[in-house]
């Protein structure tokens, strides 16, 4: 192994998997967002475990999780035999361009970053952990950390970003720091089922926008005014025997 | 950490302060947060390119971001040169860093001070514990036979290097090797049975090609994470994709339509549905003749087919072809064993009865080997098929319609349907849909049986077999079982029984079927060794446990049946603790038992000579690994030289090329005595078919029922794989227990819950006469009706009582099995669904 000198993790990558991880052209003011495909989430949480992994979030904590539609987490369904259904749904910040959360705020730790893609965002140094934002937030996105984060690993740091302070309220950054670096949010890059489609929702010739226009792409609680900038497609109609 | 953190507030130096003004709802407070430099990724000192291999057959290119010497991410190397195939890794290998590092690590050489499964071991020196290990096997090897002592590792396809150690090592000291993919259940012994190889499966991605995907006993979407997205590439393009599985899975939550049959009656329900083609006349008349055994006529005397010899006179030229009755000529007329299809002019019968005049002058009434098919398929009207299966009349009719002329149509069959004593049944009459509408040979077709990372996909034999020495390979269910009356006499059962195990990387003492008899056994051996990375429940009974690397730990060379592309395992880290690689470990207990033997074998042998022998030996015009290098390799995933799409048995049907083709590692010779017409054999003729009355697919109630009286015990035990482990690996995933909440739990159907006063989280008791389990109740529409469902791979120390679920499972042998004997190919393969039991409140 070689000794002392660091690189960032990009540069560090094989060619093909740098490739394979860029952000393709974009407008020249960014709005990131993204659709996430019902119809290819398998439910397996890939997305939420790398989120976990890149972030360093601690045991008891996810920034990003899959909310399974009926009773159960390894057999979630409705109905009775003969109309029984199955579904997920990730669920992480959505970003809304109107946040809940930011307005909420006392110290301004949440901010609508205008520089990167408009992503909300948070300074965890000037949280002061009241909490107003998990009760505003109404998609329940907003972990607070209470008190000296747990690891399943004690001795080193995993991840690739810094822990956060304790008593401060973490969420997803659409892994801001892979993005300031050309690189799609982990979430993206490590959705085996191919599920997550990562964008510029200023780009009109972009896939992102094709596609949320194709499939009729939907935002959660659109009727709460947060224009989120995550989208759903949905599933595919089925043709029963 | 790097120790030049940069803080935010440093980076906010004089722009930052203003961020503190906050203007609720207004657009102009952003304005004030410009400057708020985000952090990028912290730094690493390397990622590495290698490759995840538990057994799963994923095989995923996982790269290694390594700081200050230790895995601190992993995640997908995404770089497939084909790339439909990348990301490729689920959330288990994701995680799997906290295994290297997680408590259940062992990094030191352990002695049992204790009873054997007391967990007592004290720490030893690598010299104490190879001394031991050495002097023991070699005790045992001159007392009663080096082939005393049973070496299984698990799955060899996911590292030709180390587990080809153990195959090194056994051959020379003359050890017994076990065998994985029988034992495992996950040899579908209709492929050898029907198509004359061990397996052969379309690679993953051609699912997408399917106008019409038939998903049976399998549930991709959650066992097969990486390759479930063709599935929906597949649907994207049209396909319509019908799941057939007792349980109500994520996959079928996906399906077009979703058929629940009763477990283990997959046969009759196929039967039905080939009724169905038959009746309407949609079978591939032109395909039954030109590559399967359909036209050959049977003796209806003695139940074989006419030889030419018989009807011409022995003595004639090409006595040994086989004949079929020329529809032109009224007359038997044989047929050439060197080419598939019809001899010109010659319009062969597939039904029929026939009066043949032999060169003896006897006359015997012989039928087309179809004809014996005809007879049965007829015999299973959607009706007969729906009561004995429980799915719908109506649903066999229009499935058979749209299967039969959606086209191409694929089947993929998985453990659900594979796993039962007679899962070869279950096979053959799935295998004979696909040949009747000619699905075979043809992208987006096929008959594909997923279970089981078996594939050896390069020529490891000068590895594995070192100048062409093979050591004994004896299916290791007669490790448990002992030798049947009906064992083939080329199973090598050694002659004074066995009396050592050594086990690298198999948790064996969980993961075997019918526990209580393998714990019978265990109490027999003088010694048991195991290679683990991870104090498993294996490893707690062991009398010597040795600390393996993982697989970020060393290099080895990985292939897998879903995709074609040939992978190495690099290493990431220096091992952890005192970890050392099954090479290490075997090169230092051969030198100890046999001087002479390891200069010869393993001295100066490393990771790099082997994978160089073997890409070597593969290297020839048409070989699967012409041209490959060691470098090409380093520098990321190559396709083996195969057809793209690689799909099995395209030289038979494009090119007449009899079957079967080869099965890595066996000669072609071991094989070919499967099907003796080199055709798709839909008649088998061998005594045991006959005098078992499965000369073709037939319907045959479970196994378990003669053991069990349904009475007694009246649901079916299933215990299918979860997907939040690869079998027992990752079932101490902290991160995945936070999700799946480490509970074992057992679903049941509501009604079979309200009729034993259950309700959903109770504690019960799970029990057969083998044995018995307390866990949770898991009440959902989601089960079938008679059946309790519970996942295998949960340690025991998670279960209220008992090892789990193998505690009652079946290690039984179907003789049919027992036919032939070629290990992984032609052997016992495990029924573990085939189990009945009761249930009740703890």
């Amino acid at each position: 192994m070689p000794e002392g000198t660091k690189v960032s993790p990009v540069e560090a990558l094989p060619e093909a998997s740098r490739e394979y991880g860029a952000i393709g052209e974009v407008s020249e003011e960014p709005r990131w967002g993204m659709a996430i495909d019902v119809e290819r989430c398998i439910g397996c949480w890939s997305c939420a475990v790398i989120c976990k992994s890149e972030n360093d979030v601690p045991l008891g904590m996810w920034w990003n999780r899959i909310l399974t539609e009926g009773e159960d987490l390894d057999t979630p369904h409705r109905g009775e035999f003969g109309s029984l259904e199955m579904s997920w749904v990730p669920l992480a910040c959505q970003h809304c361009d109107d946040p809940p959360c930011m307005k909420v705020c006392p110290t301004s730790a949440t901010f609508v970053d205008v520089e990167h893609g408009r992503l909300v965002s948070v300074n965890q140094e000037d949280c002061i952990g009241c909490r107003y934002c998990m009760a505003a937030c109404p998609y329940g996105v907003r972990v607070f950390n209470w008190g000296e984060p747990e690891y399943p690993v004690e001795d080193f740091d995993l991840g690739m970003v810094e822990p956060r302070p304790i008593g401060s309220v973490e969420k997803c950054t659409m892994c801001v720091h892979r993005l300031i670096e050309g690189q799609v949010p982990s979430c993206v890059w490590s959705c085996p089922a191919q599920a997550r489609i990562f964008g510029d929702l200023n780009d009109p010739d972009g896939e992102l926008v094709r596609v949320i226009e194709e499939r009729g792409g939907r935002q959660l609680l659109e009727e709460k005014g947060t224009r989120p900038k995550v989208y759903y497609l949905q599933e595919r109609r089925r043709r029963p025997l | 950490m790097d120790g030049k953190r940069i803080t935010r507030r440093e980076l906010l130096a004089g722009a930052g302060a203003a961020a503190g003004v906050a203007v609720v709802g207004s657009a102009t407070v952003f304005a004030d947060e410009v400057g708020k430099e985000p952090v990028p990724s912290k730094l690493v000192d390397e990622v590495v390119r290698t490759t995840c291999s538990p057994n799963c057959t994923g095989s995923c290119g996982q790269l290694a971001f390594v700081r200050d010497g230790r895995i601190v991410k992993i995640q997908q190397a995404a770089d497939y040169p084909d790339p439909v195939y990348s990301p490729r890794g689920c959330m288990k290998g994701l995680s799997f860093h906290l295994h290297i590092y997680g408590p259940d690590r062992i990094t030191r050489p352990l002695i049992r001070t204790g009873p054997r499964g007391s967990g007592e071991f004290r720490e030893a020196t690598w010299e104490e514990a190879l001394d031991h290990v050495a002097a023991e096997l070699k005790r045992i090897g001159e007392t009663y036979g080096y082939d005393s002592i049973h070496v299984f590792g698990q799955v060899p396809g996911s590292g030709y290097v180390h587990k080809g150690a153990n195959y090194r090592a056994a051959a020379v000291l003359g050890m017994t090797h076990g065998t994985s993919f029988d034992f495992n259940g996950d040899l579908p012994m209709a492929m050898p049975i029907t198509f004359g190889v061990q397996n052969a499966e379309h690679e993953a991605k051609d699912w997408a090609n399917s106008r019409f995907l038939l998903i049976v006993g399998a549930n991709p979407l959650e066992t097969r994470i990486p390759d479930a997205h063709f599935i929906f590439d597949a649907a994207a393009n049209g396909a319509r994709v019908v799941v057939v599985d007792p349980v109500f899975s994520a996959t079928a939550s996906k399906a077009d339509t979703w058929i629940r049959l009763r477990p283990g009656t997959d046969a009759a329900f196929a039967l039905g549905v080939a009724h169905v083609i038959w009746r309407e006349g949609l079978h591939d008349e032109a395909f039954l003749r030109a590559y399967t055994d359909g036209p050959l006529l049977v003796n209806g005397r003695t139940g074989k087919r006419l030889r030419w010899g018989e009807v011409a006179g022995e003595g004639v030229e090409g006595a040994e072809r086989f004949v079929v009755w020329d529809q032109r000529t009224e007359g038997p007329v044989p047929v050439p064993l060197d080419r598939l299809g019809v001899p010109e002019g010659v319009e062969p019968a597939l039904t029929g009865s026939f009066e043949v005049v032999l060169g003896n002058g006897a006359r015997v009434v012989a039928r087309p080997g179809f004809d014996h098919v005809r007879a049965e398929i007829e015999s299973w009207t959607p009706e007969r098929a729906a009561e004995v299966s429980g799915a719908d009349p109506g649903i066999i009719e229009r499935l058979a319609l749209a299967y039969a002329s959606e086209k191409p149509a694929a089947i993929l069959m998985g453990g659900g349907s594979n796993h039962w004593y007679h899962g070869d049944l279950i096979g053959r009459a799935y295998a004979l849909l696909a040949v009747m509408t000619g699905n075979i040979g043809r992208s987006g077709g096929g008959f594909s049986v997923y279970v089981g990372q078996y594939k050896v996909r390069v020529f490891t034999q000068p590895w594995w077999y070192p100048d062409e020495i093979k050591p004994p390979i004896l299916s290791t269910i007669y490790w448990v079982e002992g030798p049947t009356e009906t064992m083939n006499p080329a199973a090598p059962y050694p002659e004074n029984g066995f009396k050592a195990l050594f086990l690298t990387f198999s948790n064996f003492l969980l993961q075997s079927p019918n526990l209580n008899k393998v714990f019978e056994r265990l109490a027999e051996m003088e010694l048991v060794v195991v290679v683990d990375p991870q104090m498993t429940e294996t490893a707690r009974w062991a009398d010597v446990v040795l600390p393996a690397t993982t697989w970020y730990e060393k290099t080895d060379l990985t292939a897998t049946p879903l995709h074609p592309f040939l992978q190495l395992q690099q290493p990431a880290i220096e091992p952890v603790g005192e970890a050392r690689s099954e090479l290490e470990i075997w090169s230092e207990l051969v030198r100890r038992i046999d001087p002479d033997t390891w200069r010869r074998y393993f001295e100066g042998e490393t990771e790099e000579s082997a994978i160089r022998m073997m890409l070597a030996a593969g290297d020839f015009p048409g070989g699967p690994t012409e041209g490959i290098t060691l470098e090409d390799l380093r520098r990321g995933p190559v396709r083996l030289r195969v057809p793209d799409p690689d799909v099995p048995f395209k030289a038979q049907v494009e090119d007449l090329v009899p079957f079967p083709p080869v099965s890595l590692p066996a000669p072609i010779e071991a094989t070919q005595v499967f099907l003796p017409t080199r055709r798709i054999e839909l008649y088998k003729e061998e005594d045991r078919f006959l005098e078992l009355g499965e000369q073709v697919a037939t319907h045959k109630d479970p196994y378990d029922d003669g053991v069990h009286d349904p009475a007694e015990y009246p649901l079916r035990l299933l215990s299918p794989h979860s997907k939040w482990r690869i079998h027992s690996t990752y079932g101490n995933n902290p991160w995945l227990e936070e999700i799946h909440g480490g509970r074992p739990r057992v679903l049941i159907h509501p009604a079979d819950a309200v009729a034993r006063g259950i309700e959903d989280g109770d504690e019960i008791e799970v029990f057969n006469s083998r044995g018995s389990l307390k866990a949770w109740a898991h009440v959902s529409e989601a089960a079938a009706p008679g059946t309790a469902t519970l996942p295998e791979g949960w340690w025991s120390r998670y279960f209220l009582e008992g090892k789990g679920v193998n505690e009652l499972t079946s290690s039984a042998i179907n003789p049919i099995h027992e036919v032939w004997y070629v290990p992984n190919m032609w052997a016992p393969s495990t029924g573990w669904k085939d189990c009945r039991c009761e249930v009740r409140r703890a």
